[in-house]
């Protein structure tokens, strides 16, 4: 795959993992006792992604794309239960940038995003708490958590 | 919209025409290539039909543990409906009612606990497979096998975490 397309490829994924990282900040502070801690890790291992994926872009001579100021949430997160929808919702998006991007590049850089959908779709599922048969394909899903 | 537009859609458009041209034309060419996807799709459903036959081992063995198993195998079926597409294909585990003699199984270890991680380590191997042959597939096959491979390492955590 060209290297252009690489970084498009990995400017996207970045641009999930920003969103995702913003979420886990909103549902973080409606978490308590150990969902809190698992969403506290989660937020952590998601920064150090993010990390990950700015330094991939700017050795393949990118210039990573920043945070937004704030993001559209799909819906309002008022309670713990929604709070462990949003993060659900949160890493099945994720999931499902980290799809397109196995599409999208060949060779190491395909295996790292595999590596990055089977993250995403073990977080989902713990949060759901059980698989769905397709994680990260949209178009497969019967009826995908949409809300709380 | 400004008056260039169209003059260069129909660029496009001719170019379309040229191309699916080439498309209808290929047929004729004899000697149909096969898809190098299309034997790794039916690769990969044979394996996928391999976890299916375990899980029904697993639970003819420790039938306390259906309604655990049950919703997992039923997403190995689907991968391997998916991995058959729409071709008129015959799946080689069918079961549910299978009144025919079931192809001899697999050996379940003794136990329910020795029997959960039975499971947990050939869907972790199951996983690792379809990373490898994500790599060596076209893109759409590949989004595919990444997913399915994804499912497989969700089933060994949530297994894992049962045993």
């Amino acid at each position: 795959m060209s290297r252009a397309g690489d970084r498009r490829a990995l400017q996207d994924l970045l641009g999930a993992e920003h969103a995702v990282v913003y979420g886990y900040g909103v549902a973080g502070a409606r978490l308590s006792g150990a969902a809190r801690d698992r969403a506290e890790r989660a937020w952590t291992a998601h920064r150090a992604r993010r990390d990950q994926l700015v330094a991939m872009i700017a050795e393949r001579g990118g210039s990573p794309v920043p945070p937004a100021a704030s993001y559209g949430l799909p819906f309002r997160v008022r309670t713990e239960r929604e709070a462990r929808s949003l993060v659900t919702v949160l890493e099945e998006r994720l999931a499902a940038s980290w799809a397109d991007a196995v599409a999208a590049v060949t060779g190491d850089l395909r295996t790292f995003a595999a590596n990055g959908l089977t993250g995403a779709a073990v977080a989902a599922a713990r949060w759901r708490g059980g698989s769905v048969p397709f994680p990260g394909l949209p178009e497969r899903q019967a009826g995908s958590a949409d809300g709380p | 919209m400004r008056e260039v537009h169209p003059s260069r859609r129909a660029v496009l458009a001719s170019a379309g025409a040229l191309v699916l041209s080439g498309c209808l034309g290929a047929p004729d060419q004899a000697e149909p290539q096969p898809d190098p996807d299309l034997r790794l799709r039916d690769r990969v459903a044979a394996e996928v039909d391999e976890l299916v036959r375990a899980y029904a081992a697993a639970t003819a063995a420790v039938p306390a543990l259906t309604g655990r198993l049950a919703p997992l195998a039923a997403e190995h079926q689907a991968h391997a409906a998916a991995l058959r597409g729409p071709r008129a294909g015959s799946s080689a585990t069918t079961d549910a009612g299978g009144s025919a003699t079931p192809p001899a199984g697999p050996a379940v270890p003794a136990g329910r606990a020795a029997t959960v991680t039975w499971l947990a380590g050939l869907e972790r191997r199951a996983a690792g497979r379809r990373t490898r042959q994500a790599a060596t597939a076209g893109p759409d096959l590949a989004r595919l096998l990444a997913s399915v491979g994804a499912c497989e390492s969700v089933h060994a955590v949530l297994l894992g975490a049962d045993a």
